[in-house]
This record gives C-alpha cells, sequence and structure tokens, in this order.
C-alpha cells in the first residue's frame, strides 16, 4: 500500500488555484505556530507537575469539600491571551477578504473581470500579485443547469467552438455531460436547478455554489427547452432574460491551467446525488 | 454454589445464542467490486426514466448451459420513445455474474474494464437490437443476467426527462446441477442493522436483568421484579433519570457507532456496492441524526440530570414529573425516526435535512415524514429541558453559592441549556412545517408554490449552529472539573471561563450565517458571518489556555479521567483550529461539504463532546454506582480509542482537499480522462476504514469496564479524587433525597457552601438587586419555607 | 392530610404531597406513547396523489387517531389525579438572587413563555419572509391583462400566478366579515381579566369557603366559557360561515367561511371576485398555497395553544368546583394566568397582523 505521508518540502499541500493555496499556506503556518504552543505547553505542564498517588502536595488553593477555593487566576495574562489571539483573528480575517470578491459577485457588479466579452474577444486571464487574486479584461456567460441527477450546458453566446463547448463523456461508467474550455479564460456560469437544490462544485478551481431552484429551469412553454433559454436568431440559444430576472445564481469559473476534471454535486438532492457528475476539460 | 453460577451462566449464555440464531443469517460480500452503477441504480443516459412500455428481451438462451460453451445472443427492446428516422434509437448494458462476453460486431463492446459485462457502440446507438456471444463458465454455478435497454428520444435535443428505459433480470442453470458454491446472496443491509440492534437491546435487557439480580440474589422473582421495573418507568427523581438517559445516549451511540461502520465499509474501496446508493444516503442521515439528538445530547442530559442538583446542593431538579416527562419523550421520538428506517424508506436527506428535497413526495423518502415527527418530540423533550434546568440552576441554589460560586459544570450546562431551548423552538416550527408539508400539503418549501428553501436552511442553522455549541459547551464544563481536580488546584480564572463561556452563548447565534456560505448571501453578510465566527475562536481560546494554566503548580494526579481530558485538549485544539479554515470564504468555497467539513465536526464532536464525556464517565462513575472503575482498562481503553480514533479522522483532511466530497457513496479516482482523487486515496480509504473497526472495538473495553466494575468494583469513597463540589459531600451512591430531608413543607438540613476567600462575594450584585427589586415576591400570602 | 402516612405511593395518583415521598408517575410515559401515536397515525391519515400532485384526506386510521388520543388523555387524567389531592403544602420558594423569594415554578413558567415566544417569532419570521418576498396578488392583478403587444408582463386568465394573498383581503373587506375576529379578541381579552378575578378570589383569606368556591368556579368557568366561543368562532370563520337574514336595519348578509371562499392551503387555482378584468371579463387565477399555509399554520399554531389551556381550564373548573383551591395553593391558578395572558398576547399580534394587515 502505497501511502505519502510527508509531502515533499517544494510540493504546494494544497494545489488548487494561486488564490486558495495562498491563504492555506498563510493558515497553516499558523495553525502550526498556534498548534505547536499550545501541544508545546500542553505536554510540558502534563510532565512537569506530575505528582505519584500518596505523595505530599501543596493545597494552595485551599481546595476541600463543601468549600468554593481560592481564586486563581492573573489579569495580565487573561488579558494577553484574549488579545493576542484577538489581533491574529483580525489579521486572518483581513487576509481573508481581500479575495472575496474573486469568488463571487454578481455580473452586474464589479468582479474584477471587466464587462461582458463581446463575441470572440479574450479574456487575457493574469494573475495579480497585488491583488492576490485573477484579473481578466472581459468574461464569457455560460449556463449550467442542474437536475435530478445530471448537468446540462450550454455556452450561449459564447459561439466560437476553441472558447466553450459541450458534449458527452463517460464518467466511470456513467454517461455524462462534459464541458469543453480554453485556458486563461474567465467564464461566469449563470445557473438554475429544475428541481431540487443542488451545488456544483468544480474540484480543481476550488469554486461551489448553492444551485437553487429557478422557475424557468423548468419547460413550461413547451418548447422543448427550459424557459431559461431562448433560440436566437442565429440558431444558438440565449438566455431568455437578465440573471437577474430568471433568478438565477452566479459563480466565477477562472479556467486557470489546463486540465480535466471532475464537476461533482454538493448539495445532497436525492437516491443518485453521488453519480451527478460532469466532466470538464480545459484545453491550452 | 458454584454449580449454580456456572449453569446461570450457562443459561445467559443460551439465551443469547437463542438470539443470535433467531436473527437472520448474515451473509458474506456480495458479487464482487464493480464500477458500473446501472446494476443497482438503473439507467440514467440523459436523464432517462424506467417506463414499463419498454420490454427488453434476450433470445439466444438454453434450457440449461453446458460449461465452457459459447451461446449467441440476441438482446433487443421494443416500446419507448425510439422511432425509425431518429438520429439514435437506442442501448443497452447487460451484465452476467460469470462467464464471458465477447462482441460479433462493431456495434457491441465490452464494458467497464471486465468480461462480464457489455454494452452498445456509437454505432450500435443507431439499433433496437444487438447480437453477441457468451462463453459459459465452468464452474456450474447460476448465472445471473441484468439487462438494461434504453429507448432513445433521438431529436438530439438535451432537456428534460426524454428517454425510457427498463431491466430484465434473468437466471440460468448449468446442466450439471448445483455444483461447488452456491453464490452467496447480497446482504440486505437494513436487515444487518435491525439485527445488530436488537442484539445490542437484547445484550443491554440481559445486562439490566442481571444487575437486578445481583442486587438481590434471594429475590429474583417477578414480586419484587415488577416494582423495581415500574419504579423505574415511573420514576421522577432526577438520579434515576439521569442514569435511564445516560443507558439511551450509550445504546444509541452505539447504534450510531454501527451505522458508521456501514458507511466505512462502503467507502473502504472506490466503487464499492456494499451498500445501493439508496441505502447509503439512509445511513449518513441516521447516524446524525441518531449521534446529535439520540447519543450526544441524551449523555449530556444523564450527566446534568446526575450533577447539577448534586452541584448546587438542590434536593432534586425545580420539575421532577416534567424532567420525567422530558426523558420519555425521547425513545418514543427515536422510535418514530427509526420506523421510518425499517420500512426501507427511511429518511435520506441528511441530518440538516434541507428543503425542497426533504419535502419532495415523488423522489423522497417517506421516512422524512417520521424523522421530522419524531424529532418534533425531541424538540419539545429539549425544550422542557431547557425549562427545567435553568429555573433549578436559577432559584435552587444552595445558600452561600451566589452565581460566581457554582461549579463550572453547572456553568455550562446553563450556557448550554439557555442556547438550546432558544434556538430549538425554531427548529421545531421547520419541522412542523416539514411535517404539514409532507402530510396535509401546506406549501412553506413547495418551490412550485412559491416556497423558499433558503426559509428552511435559516430556520434549521438558526437552531442547528447553538445546537453544536449546546453539545461541547457541557464538555468544556466536565474538562474543567476534571482537570482542576486532577491538578489539585482551583481552576484558573474562573471568572473568564464564565463569561467565556457565556460569550460562546450569544455570539453562537449570531455566528450560523457560516453553514449557508455558497448559498448565495450578499456581500455584506458575508463579511459580517466570517468575522463573528471567527471571533468566537477567541473566547475559545480563553478557556484552552486557562486549562492549560490551571495545571501551572499543581499536582497532577493521572487517572483515566485526566487521560481523556489532555486527550480532549489535544483533539479539540486540533477541531477548533481546522474549524478556522472555514469562515475564510475563499477556502471554505472549496471546503465546504467536502471530507475536510467531515473531519473538522468529528474533531470537534468526537475529540470534544465525546471524549469529554468519557472523561466525565471515568469522573462520575464511583459518585454514581459506588465503585470504582479499573484503572488499567481505562488507561487500555484510552490508549486504543485516542489512537485509532485519530487514525480515522486525521487523513480526512486530506481527502477533502483533494476533492472527496461528503455525502457520496462512492468516490472516484483520476484516470487518464479526468483528474480527482490520486490514487493514495483509496489506500488512505481503507486506512480510515480499519481504524474505524479498531475504534468501534476499543470503546467496548470501557463498557465492559463499567459492567464488571459494577459488580466485582471496589467500593468508592464519598470523595475518591478530592474534589470541592457539593456532588462529593454526599455518598457514593448518594441517598434520595440527595440532601436534607423533607417534613411539613419545608425542607431542612439543606447544605451550605463556606468560601476560602477573603471576600465573600456571595450576596447578590446590583444587577441582581434591581431585578429582584422588578418583582413582586410572593412570601406575603404563603406560608413560609425557611 | 398530613397525618396520613401513605407507604406506598401510588404511580397513578392520588398522591401524598406531604412527605417528600418520591413522585413517581405513569402520566410520562403513557403521555409520550400518546403523542408518538398520533404522530405516526396522523402522517398516515393523507396520501399524495402524484399524479394530482396534491394530498388527499383518506381517513386511513382513524380509529387508530382515537386511540392515540385517549393514551394522551389518560396519561394527562393520571398527572391531574396526582394534583387534585395536593392541597398546598409544597410550594417552595427560590433562595437565590435574583428571583429570591419567588416561587420556583412561576419562574419556570417565565422560562417556558420565553421559549414559547421564539415558536411564534418563528411563524412570524416564516410569514413576514413570504408576505414581503412574493407580490402581492392584487399588485400583479394591477399589471393588466397580459397583451403580446402592449403588456407583455400582464397576467394570463389560464396560467395562475403565484403571488401572496393576505387573507385580510378576505376578512378585513367588511364589519361583518371581521365580526368573528373581533369578537375573539374581545373574548380573550375578557378571559384574561376573569382568569385573575378568579385568583383573587381563591388568595382571598377574609371570606367564607363555600363563597370562595363558588366565585373561583365562577370566574374558572367564565374563562372556560370564552375560551370556547373563541375556538367556536374560529371555526366558524374557516369552515361554516354564518347568514344574516334581513332585519330591516340590518341587511341580509351571507359571510362564507374563509374555505369556501377558496381560501385552502391545496389551491392553487384560486379566484377572488375582485379579480375579474372588466373589459373582457376574464378571472385572474393566483396560486395561494404559501398565503394559505402561513395564515392557517399561525393562526392554528395560535387556537391549539387555546385548546392547550382550554384542556388545562377544564381541569381547574373541576378542582375549582371540588373546593381544591384554598389561599395556599392559589398560586397555581397564577401559573395558568400567565401562560393565558401570553396566549392572549399572541392573540393581540396575530390579529392585527393576519387579519387586518
Amino acid at each position: 500500500m502505497r501511502v505519502r505521508l510527508f509531502p515533499s518540502l517544494g510540493d504546494r499541500m494544497a494545489g488548487i488555484t494561486p488564490l486558495f493555496d495562498n491563504l492555506w499556506n498563510e493558515y497553516i503556518i499558523w495553525s502550526f505556530l498556534v498548534g505547536g504552543f499550545t501541544f508545546i505547553w500542553l505536554y510540558h505542564h502534563s510532565l512537569w507537575y506530575k505528582s505519584e498517588e500518596g505523595e505530599d502536595w501543596d493545597n494552595k488553593d485551599g481546595i476541600e469539600v463543601g468549600v468554593f477555593p481560592k481564586h486563581y487566576d492573573n489579569f495580565t495574562l487573561e488579558i494577553a491571551w484574549t488579545v493576542l489571539p484577538f489581533f491574529l483573528i483580525v489579521y486572518l480575517a483581513l487576509i481573508s477578504w481581500g479575495p472575496l470578491d474573486a469568488i463571487w459577485s454578481s455580473a452586474e457588479a464589479d468582479g474584477g473581470y471587466g464587462d461582458q466579452c463581446a463575441s470572440g474577444e479574450l479574456s487575457n486571464m493574469t494573475w495579480s500579485e497585488s491583488e492576490g487574486r485573477y484579473v481578466a479584461e472581459c468574461y464569457h456567460i455560460i449556463y449550467v443547469e442542474a437536475y435530478q441527477w445530471g448537468w446540462n450546458f450550454d455556452c450561449l453566446e459564447v459561439t466560437v467552438p476553441d472558447l466553450c463547448e459541450v458534449g458527452t463523456a463517460v464518467i466511470d461508467g456513467t454517461p455524462a455531460a462534459s464541458l469543453t474550455l480554453k485556458q486563461g479564460e474567465v467564464y461566469l456560469a449563470a445557473m438554475g436547478s429544475a428541481d431540487v437544490t443542488h451545488a456544483p462544485w468544480f474540484v480543481s478551481w476550488g469554486v461551489k455554489e448553492d444551485v437553487l431552484y429557478s422557475q424557468g429551469s423548468m419547460d413550461l412553454n413547451g418548447d422543448g427547452l427550459s424557459d431559461n433559454l431562448a433560440l436566437t436568431e442565429n440558431g444558438d440559444y440565449a438566455l431568455s432574460g437578465s440573471i437577474g430576472e430568471l433568478g438565477l445564481m452566479t459563480v466565477w469559473l477562472p479556467a486557470d491551467n489546463v486540465e480535466n476534471f471532475l464537476l461533482l454535486c454538493t448539495e445532497y438532492c436525492g437516491d443518485n446525488h453521488a453519480y451527478m457528475l460532469a466532466q470538464i476539460n480545459v484545453h491550452a | 454454589m458454584k454449580m449454580n453460577n456456572s449453569s446461570r451462566a450457562i443459561a445467559a449464555l443460551a439465551v443469547m445464542a437463542g438470539v443470535l440464531l433467531l436473527a437472520p443469517l448474515v451473509s458474506s460480500l456480495p458479487t464482487g467490486i464493480g464500477g458500473s452503477s446501472i446494476q443497482t441504480a438503473g439507467c440514467n443516459c440523459h436523464n432517462g426514466v424506467s417506463d414499463s412500455s419498454v420490454v427488453a428481451d434476450i433470445q439466444g438462451f438454453p434450457e440449461q448451459y453446458n460449461a465452457s460453451e459459447t451461446y449467441s445472443l440476441s438482446v433487443s427492446f421494443t416500446g419507448g420513445p425510439a422511432q425509425a428516422g431518429n438520429a439514435n434509437l437506442g442501448g443497452f448494458n447487460l451484465w452476467a455474474s460469470d462467464g464471458v462476453f465477447s462482441p460479433t460486431d462493431g456495434l457491441t463492446q465490452l464494458w467497464g474494464g471486465s468480461v462480464t459485462e457489455i454494452a452498445h457502440t456509437e454505432a450500435g446507438n443507431d439499433y433496437t437490437s444487438w447480437a453477441l456471444d457468451w462463453t459459459a463458465p465452468e464452474s456450474g454455478k447460476d448465472v445471473d443476467f441484468i439487462l438494461h435497454v434504453n429507448s432513445v428520444n433521438g431529436d438530439g435535443v438535451q432537456t428534460g426527462q426524454i428517454d425510457q428505459w427498463n431491466r430484465a433480470d434473468y437466471t440460468l442453470q448449468s446442466s450439471f446441477g448445483v455444483i461447488g458454491d452456491v453464490i452467496p446472496e447480497a446482504p440486505e443491509p437494513f436487515v444487518v442493522l435491525a439485527t445488530l440492534i436488537l442484539i445490542t437491546l437484547a445484550l443491554v435487557a440481559i445486562t439490566i436483568l442481571y444487575g437486578f439480580y445481583r442486587s438481590d440474589p434471594d429475590g429474583f422473582s417477578w414480586e419484587t421484579f415488577s416494582p423495581w421495573i415500574a419504579d423505574w418507568l415511573t420514576t421522577t427523581d432526577h438520579k434515576k433519570i439521569g442514569t435511564l438517559y445516560f443507558l439511551a445516549g450509550l445504546f444509541f451511540l452505539g447504534i450510531g457507532g454501527i451505522m458508521a461502520l456501514f458507511i466505512r465499509v462502503q467507502l473502504a474501496t472506490p466503487g464499492n456496492d456494499f451498500l445501493t446508493q439508496d441505502q447509503y444516503n439512509q445511513f449518513f442521515t441516521l447516524h446524525g441524526t441518531t449521534m446529535i439528538f439520540l447519543a450526544a445530547m441524551p449523555l449530556i442530559n444523564g450527566f446534568a440530570n446526575w450533577m447539577v442538583p448534586l452541584q448546587i446542593g438542590a434536593p432534586d431538579l425545580a420539575m421532577p414529573r416534567l424532567n420525567a416527562m422530558s426523558f420519555w419523550l425521547q425513545p418514543v421520538g427515536a422510535l418514530l425516526i427509526f420506523t421510518g428506517v425499517f420500512s426501507g424508506q427511511g429518511a435520506d436527506t441528511g441530518w440538516t435535512g434541507y428543503a425542497p428535497y426533504v419535502v419532495d413526495m415523488v423522489n423522497g423518502h417517506d421516512g422524512n415524514t417520521f424523522w421530522a415527527a419524531g424529532q418534533i418530540m425531541l424538540v419539545a423533550s429539549s425544550t422542557l429541558t431547557g425549562v427545567n434546568f435553568l429555573t433549578t440552576i436559577a432559584v435552587m441554589r444552595a445558600e452561600g453559592m451566589g452565581w460566581m460560586q457554582m461549579p463550572l459544570f453547572t456553568w455550562s450546562i446553563l450556557v448550554a441549556n439557555l442556547m438550546l431551548f432558544l434556538s430549538i423552538p425554531a427548529f421545531g416550527v421547520g419541522l412542523i412545517q416539514v411535517y404539514l408539508d409532507r402530510v396535509v400539503g401546506t406549501a412553506f418549501y413547495d418551490v412550485g408554490a412559491g416556497g423558499d428553501p433558503l426559509l428552511w436552511s435559516h430556520l434549521f442553522w438558526y437552531f442547528g449552529h447553538p445546537e453544536v455549541y449546546v453539545v461541547i459547551v457541557p464538555a468544556f464544563g466536565v474538562i474543567s472539573e476534571v482537570l482542576a481536580t486532577s491538578s489539585r488546584r482551583s481552576i484558573f480564572g474562573y471568572r473568564s471561563m464564565v463569561f467565556a463561556m457565556a460569550g460562546i452563548g450569544v455570539v453562537a447565534f449570531i455566528v450560523y450565517g457560516h453553514h449557508m456560505f455558497t448559498s448565495g448571501m450578499s456581500p455584506v453578510l458575508r463579511f459580517v458571518t466570517m468575522v463573528t465566527t471567527m471571533l468566537v475562536a477567541v473566547p475559545t481560546g480563553i478557556k484552552i489556555f486557562n486549562w492549560l494554566k490551571t495545571m501551572h503548580g499543581g499536582s497532577l494526579v493521572y487517572r483515566t479521567h485526566t487521560l481523556w481530558a489532555l486527550g480532549f485538549l489535544v483533539t479539540f485544539t486540533l477541531g477548533g483550529i481546522s474549524g478556522m479554515f472555514f469562515p475564510s470564504i475563499a477556502m471554505d468555497t472549496h471546503l465546504h461539504e467536502s471530507y475536510f467539513v467531515v473531519a473538522h465536526f468529528h474533531y470537534v464532536l468526537v475529540g470534544g463532546t465525546v471524549f469529554g464525556f468519557f472523561a466525565a464517565i471515568y469522573y462520575w462513575y464511583p459518585k454514581m454506582t459506588g465503585r470504582m472503575m479499573d484503572e488499567r482498562l481505562g488507561t487500555l481503553h484510552f490508549l486504543t480509542a485516542f489512537i485509532s480514533y485519530n487514525g480515522v479522522f486525521w487523513p480526512m483532511h486530506r481527502l477533502g482537499v483533494w476533492g472527496m466530497a461528503r455525502r457520496h457513496h462512492t468516490y472516484f479516482i483520476s484516470t487518464d480522462d479526468f483528474s480527482n482523487l490520486p490514487p493514495e486515496a483509496a489506500d488512505w480509504n481503507l486506512f480510515i476504514s480499519v481504524s474505524a473497526f479498531l475504534f468501534f472495538l476499543s470503546n467496548f473495553i470501557m463498557v465492559a469496564n463499567m459492567v464488571i466494575s459494577y459488580l466485582r468494583g471496589s467500593e468508592a469513597p464519598a470523595d475518591p479524587w478530592g474534589g470541592w463540589s457539593f456532588e462529593w459531600m454526599t455518598a457514593s451512591p448518594p441517598p434520595t433525597p440527595s440532601f436534607g430531608r423533607y417534613e411539613d413543607g419545608v425542607w431542612y438540613d439543606l447544605p451550605k457552601l463556606r468560601d476560602a476567600n477573603e471576600h465573600v462575594t456571595s450576596e447578590p450584585g446590583r444587577f441582581a438587586r434591581w431585578f429582584n427589586r422588578l418583582m413582586v415576591p410572593d412570601d406575603g400570602n404563603e406560608e413560609v419555607t425557611h | 392530610m398530613s397525618g396520613d402516612h401513605d407507604h406506598h405511593p401510588s404511580p397513578l395518583g392520588p398522591h401524598d404531597w406531604s412527605h417528600g415521598a418520591p413522585h413517581n408517575s405513569y402520566a410520562p410515559i403513557v403521555m409520550s406513547i400518546g403523542i408518538g401515536l398520533f404522530l405516526f397515525v396522523f402522517a398516515g391519515m393523507f396520501d399524495y396523489n402524484l399524479e394530482l400532485s396534491e394530498h388527499e384526506y383518506t381517513g386511513h386510521g382513524l380509529l387508530w387517531l382515537f386511540v392515540a388520543i385517549i393514551i394522551t388523555g389518560l396519561g394527562l387524567l393520571i398527572w391531574w389525579r396526582q394534583d387534585l389531592s395536593f392541597d398546598g403544602t409544597y410550594e417552595p420558594l427560590a433562595t437565590g438572587a435574583p428571583f429570591r423569594n419567588i416561587q420556583i415554578r412561576k419562574v419556570g413558567m417565565f422560562v417556558f413563555l420565553m421559549s414559547e415566544m421564539m415558536v411564534f417569532t418563528s411563524l412570524f419570521s416564516t410569514y413576514m419572509r413570504y408576505r414581503l418576498g412574493l407580490r402581492r396578488c392584487d399588485d400583479v392583478f394591477a399589471d393588466g391583462l397580459f397583451d403580446p403587444v402592449t403588456n407583455p408582463t400582464g397576467w394570463q386568465e389560464a396560467v395562475p400566478v403565484t403571488c401572496f394573498e393576505p387573507a385580510s383581503h378576505l376578512i378585513a373587506s367588511s364589519w361583518w366579515h371581521l365580526a368573528p375576529g373581533a369578537i375573539n379578541t374581545f373574548a380573550l381579552i375578557i378571559s384574561s381579566f376573569t382568569i385573575v378575578q378568579a385568583l383573587r378570589y381563591a388568595k382571598k383569606t377574609d371570606i367564607d369557603e363555600e363563597l370562595r368556591r363558588k366565585r373561583v368556579t365562577m370566574f374558572l368557568g367564565t374563562t372556560w366559557v370564552l375560551a370556547i366561543i373563541f375556538l367556536t368562532l374560529k371555526m366558524v370563520e374557516w369552515f361554516v360561515g354564518f347568514y344574516i337574514p334581513d332585519l330591516g336595519f340590518i341587511h341580509e348578509h351571507d359571510i362564507k367561511s374563509l374555505v369556501a371562499e377558496g381560501y385552502t392551503i391545496g389551491n392553487d387555482h384560486y379566484q377572488h371576485h375582485s379579480y375579474v378584468d372588466e373589459a373582457t371579463g376574464a378571472h385572474m387565477t393566483a396560486n395561494i398555497r404559501v398565503s394559505a399555509s402561513t395564515f392557517y399554520v399561525t393562526t392554528g399554531t395560535h387556537g391549539a395553544h387555546v385548546a392547550g389551556g382550554i384542556i388545562g381550564l377544564t381541569y381547574m373548573t373541576f378542582k375549582a368546583w371540588r373546593g381544591g383551591y384554598t389561599p395556599s395553593n392559589a398560586v397555581s391558578i397564577e401559573y395558568f394566568g400567565l401562560y393565558w395572558h401570553f396566549v392572549d398576547l399572541v392573540w393581540v399580534l396575530v390579529f392585527p397582523f393576519f387579519y387586518l394587515y
């Protein structure tokens, strides 16, 4: 049984996205410091202050049955370990705050990814060291639909096949949908559910969002499509209203590496929840 | 005498053997490990539905097969939406339990990397019948075939439910008759679970009966048994009710553990089919609900019932009969929840029961209704408990015991119950809404009628987050007691411990949003929740540092409860640190609903609550039973349980980061086509499963210790550990009433707390005096008590 | 009573309270079984029709429902029987701050009411979330009839609109419709007064025992009657409706019940008479299931609390009639009175929020 107990020093523990990894590494360092401090203290005291059964001991706090013992406190120390952790937490909150908008934001507010791309325009996504997140010149909107138990994708107005393509794949013997995207592009997924709450987890990008039922994810007007989609003149599908109107959820998908990975469902949705899969392919 | 003892032992063994024989035979592992879900879950190509209009058929089977002979089979179907002229017509998947398939043309291919499964190719998509060969095995066993056919709606549109599929089963016999082994039947997990529960119940009943026998060997008859059992069924004495809660909690801890073992067997290898998806979903739901509501809360209540009146010097709780009512609502509620399980349609929503799936009447299970109903009873039970304890602690403290002279365990129960009974009504209302939605058809969570699933999320988590603090805060109280007593010092920073607990109690209500970070919260709320969640670490950290400082300058005596308290400090600190990763939302989007969450909450719930209560068991067992527990067995229990426990849950952190999702009945190892989990993830899962069995078994050391000590342990003095609080003043076990005596409406001889501090601070403070003046005292018209 | 030594206190009651004997009682286990059986059987009395996507009442297991109610009732009777002999020598006072010298059970009742407040807060939260989150049906109606060119966002006759239809649209539409609710409000307020009067008389030490018995019974009985009137009028308003004939000074009114008007939890094709487009006669249909659910469940929960109070009052009136209330145990009326004032207070909030607004 091959078990890797210790990752090599150069190996990033997480390897998700630079955003996640930077935060992760910082938190791991602080976890080691705080944990180490606590455990060293614990081990020291549990060994140093041992006493044997029957030995004489100093009843410095006046312990006696039926008597409330003497107070044992030290105001300075108690303030110290209230204030210092508080500062650490404020620091951790600050470093976590910055990348918030990079994760979600609706297309209406500025997510740092510019405006929606014109047809054929490229995002040119780059990593901004100063902001600690990816930035891009523009983004593409694609459609993701969840149902019991599978995913449907639609490239909407991203008609260039190089930028977005929908297909099928077989994962572990199960047929599933597949989405092919281009590296270096930023996509905004507009998502709806046809029935219960689901949540796509784009594992390699560390991104997930709950997808709630939206009325348009059903096909009430009987045209064979979800009501969220409407046929345009060019023969493609587009959203039949604005994202807000349709009640869709959104999440940013920055395609940073060339890879093929799985989309998992991470909100329990019924019997086939574990097999509600899709494949995401990112090509160069 | 010796003959009598051994014949009784034989009789007991015979009874147990009889029980085991009555239980259905549990067979071994099913038909191997396959990669495909189709055999168990049905065809889900293009989101099809099964339909009886599709008829599957195989031609070419002989009446009985001959070994190693090859037969030409023809698979076909009729019915469904397939129409000539469409792009695609249909597909099939044929699986055999034995033998070898071989395709005869380009329309079929072997499937799933094995020779026992064959399906269509892309070219074969355009047909409704296919030809293939099958070579019989040599074994002579019966061969099972499962055929799935899919009738495709070939118009090229990919939305909604459009395909229709069906399944046909065949069994082919060999011409030799039955030779060699019979293929074992797949075990029915619910049958196994029911068997284990019945066995456990039988063992508990036998143990109780044996305990009764030993208390009076000569009086072992119905005349003495009947009032004894009636006393237990009708008691309102806090000590007996505490014991009832405790036994119920331990029983369900075992049942919950059994369910966890089922889960771990299923996850030991990827693509396992020990449990079907459907069964797995019910098992993890039951595991969570059982452990939190039927194991953790009753264990806490057991100790609270026992120790709080003793610690505050009160003769009983404020409302004893209501206390009994609180208890009896629990087993009946448990029965309701489990009814759903044994109908085979148990609740499968996870213990969080998210809408709208929880009110789904089409795909959802009927057991969801009983899950809701049982929990409504548990909500009532918890509310009454909260009222009782709050009242008791507020009004029945001994003379000399002001608020700031209470033992910390009592403080922890007070804070926990305050949180509990203010938050649980929201859960109760949500449950009633779910129950009514499912039974009479109200539309609280019906999305088609405008119902909002997020309403459930809010109601649930408004309760759910304080609930997890409700289960951990009493463990804090226990650890304070145990560490202080073991170190032979008073707890460091008593006042800040109280304020930290109170702070946790208040902040618990405003952080519940952190369970909903991915539910589309507004940016402002996300940030506020992030900060408040992180801030909860401050009072918790204060407590941990205070505990460590308590040991400073002390004379630490190592008993089993000391070991568990130190173990708690390790695991709870680790759980707390891993918890800090979640409020950082950029990391939460990756870690949410992954095994990292599972690792975190098991570290704080098992490593925190359960370990805290193991410490409590070793600490208070002498007081409760009058016997000392065996220290060597206790140390053995600690070592085996602590090490195996870490083996179970530590690797889950890594699995979560790698991308293993929770509530999935299987996981996916990276292949050439896609990446998900690295190959070592499977190894770690197996390691976790084996450790889980070790952890489960190690806890029987403690159960055995408890039983043996009860029968043969040395007698316990009133104060074996040198504690200061009132419970150590009473005999072991305490008499009833625990303190004082009651005559003509007046209690006499209740204890009085003295104080070793110079400035006695038990007089009410300014706030208390002002509050008191707001009320009209009742001593005007009533008979004065004392 | 205090001279009587009962060596085997019966867990079925009556009970000798004066010796600190263990207060064993069968009531808790019996009541728990009854409640569990009730919830179990009730769940089976309705079926879900998959084709119509709606629930239907089948009445399966009605017999068992009665069995469950009887078992619960038996448990309650055991509880009462133990309480009946209670002559007030065991009513301890709190020892510690801040409740010093307040009765323990009074503190308990206040704490319980705090949790009840959380129940109604959750129900009100549900109501407000839907009330403010969904568009009102009359706002949707005001959008006008659908026209593909001039009014693409309008409503269509055949397509039910999901909107919020507050019950006040029906109930507050006329004084007669409002009458049952208004009378109920007065009934509850007066009943809060009568319960205090009962307490007052029970506590009076300077009157004749027989007079005290009569007065306390009268006031408790009046409270009971007022509570019955409350529930009866609520049932009339929900299910029965009433008819006022033409009396000259009063015109004829046929006030239909809410259910008869179609305001039900299953109604996804609700048509109010005011939602008719004048020009074309098209009648807007609305899916009012959410509105009806919040209305009936919230007011129903309040009604259930009134019903619980009636059960308590039944016992208390009986005990008063038996002369069971003396100044030494009169405070138990106060405990009930606290609960009753709370129920009244909740009604004072429910009535404007659900019936008027």
